[in-house]
């Protein structure tokens, strides 16, 4: 896994067996809206730049990090098209956790993207 | 056409967009067309203004802190190959501009290019105005941490080309052209070529209509 740089951790997938107290209190700690949400899994986030997944437990699994996800530049094993992120990634099992290396390149997908994202302007800008 | 300065500049820090190509407005609507694939919708009437500066710096005014960090290269990246996709029918050299610039170098002027755009679009718009192989050099976003209205992409040419004994100047059509020139005490001449008003461009220390007007009305300026 070669990158030229580490830009930093902008996602986390974690099982749990409280979907909708962890949402709701992940949602509150980092002031993060629900992006989506299905009978297994609440995303929070604003988009793919930064995002808390909360999934299900299902049966026996344990309650914990399912997925890390790291931003880089320069990710040279990237291949293949965009995932729905907007990323080529590429990722590696440890332990228990699926880590994902991800170079953004693109636009993602519907889904990660907020309803009614506004343009942002700033007061006082010349123009 | 005004200037406040009797100075003899030795050396010529020159903006590429607005200076000598007509690329604002498909800037603008490049722009427009990536920021809306990442979600933004910012017609580029509204972006026009912002042109000249760094593409960082002019993503900040429209998106939040994250996404700007994490996604800034992406819709960069995406801007540039929309650009480049316009460029052969939508940008088109200011008449007289490459010549000028010929001109200036035959008057043993150094004349560096100093724009906040990219390697790949800045190089493309010196085949098209064959300038290549006449410039002194060239500094970009590429070079810089902080591209325009930081003074940056200036201070690099300065010191990369070893103008700072030449009395330099810089020459640009936006506000942030002459706010960066004047954060490190260059002045700078003003053109109108890019669409920037003359109010908007008020503190530049001389305001010219375009790059040939400079050349031929301010001759006395230079060395």
């Amino acid at each position: 896994m070669k990158f030229e740089e580490h830009l930093g951790f902008h996602g986390v997938v974690l099982r749990t067996d409280r979907l909708e107290e962890d949402a709701r209190r992940w949602s509150m700690a980092l002031g993060l809206p629900v992006l989506r949400r299905t009978a297994h899994a609440i995303v929070l986030g604003s988009g793919p730049e930064f995002f808390v997944e909360l999934r299900r437990a299902r049966g026996n699994e344990s309650s914990g990090a399912q997925e890390v996800h790291v931003a880089v530049r320069g990710l040279r094993a990237a291949r293949g098209r965009p995932d729905a992120l907007g990323g080529i990634g590429v990722a590696r099992t440890i332990g228990d956790t699926t880590l994902i290396v991800r170079e953004f390149v693109g636009p993602c997908a519907r889904t990660w993207r907020p309803a009614r994202r506004r343009p942002r302007r700033r007061s006082g800008s010349s123009s | 056409m005004t200037h406040s300065k009797a100075a003899r500049f030795g050396a010529v820090l020159l903006d590429l967009d607005g200076c000598l190509i007509d690329s604002n407005d498909a800037h603008a609507r490049s722009w427009s067309e990536a920021l809306g694939r990442f979600g933004h919708r910012v017609p580029a009437e509204r972006l026009r203004g912002e042109i000249g500066k760094g593409g960082r710096e002019l993503m900040r005014d429209f998106l939040g802190p994250a996404e700007l960090y994490f996604l800034g290269d992406a819709i960069a990246g995406s801007q540039t190959r929309a650009y480049l996709r316009r460029f052969r029918r939508a940008v088109r050299p200011f008449p007289g501009a490459a010549r000028t610039v010929r001109a200036m170098r035959r008057a043993r002027l150094p004349v560096v290019i100093a724009s906040s755009a990219n390697r790949s679009t800045l190089q493309r718009a010196l085949r098209l105005l064959r300038l290549s192989e006449v410039i002194t050099g060239f500094t970009c976003a590429d070079d810089v941490r902080k591209a325009k209205p930081f003074d940056d992409v200036f201070s690099v040419a300065i010191a990369r080309f070893r103008l700072g004994g030449r009395a330099p100047v810089a020459v640009g059509d936006s506000p942030y052209d002459v706010g960066a020139a004047h954060q490190i005490g260059l002045p700078c001449m003003a053109l109108l070529s890019g669409g920037f008003s003359r109010k908007v461009l008020g503190s530049a220390d001389g305001c010219f209509a375009d790059l040939a007007v400079l050349w031929r009305e301010g001759r006395g300026l230079f060395r």
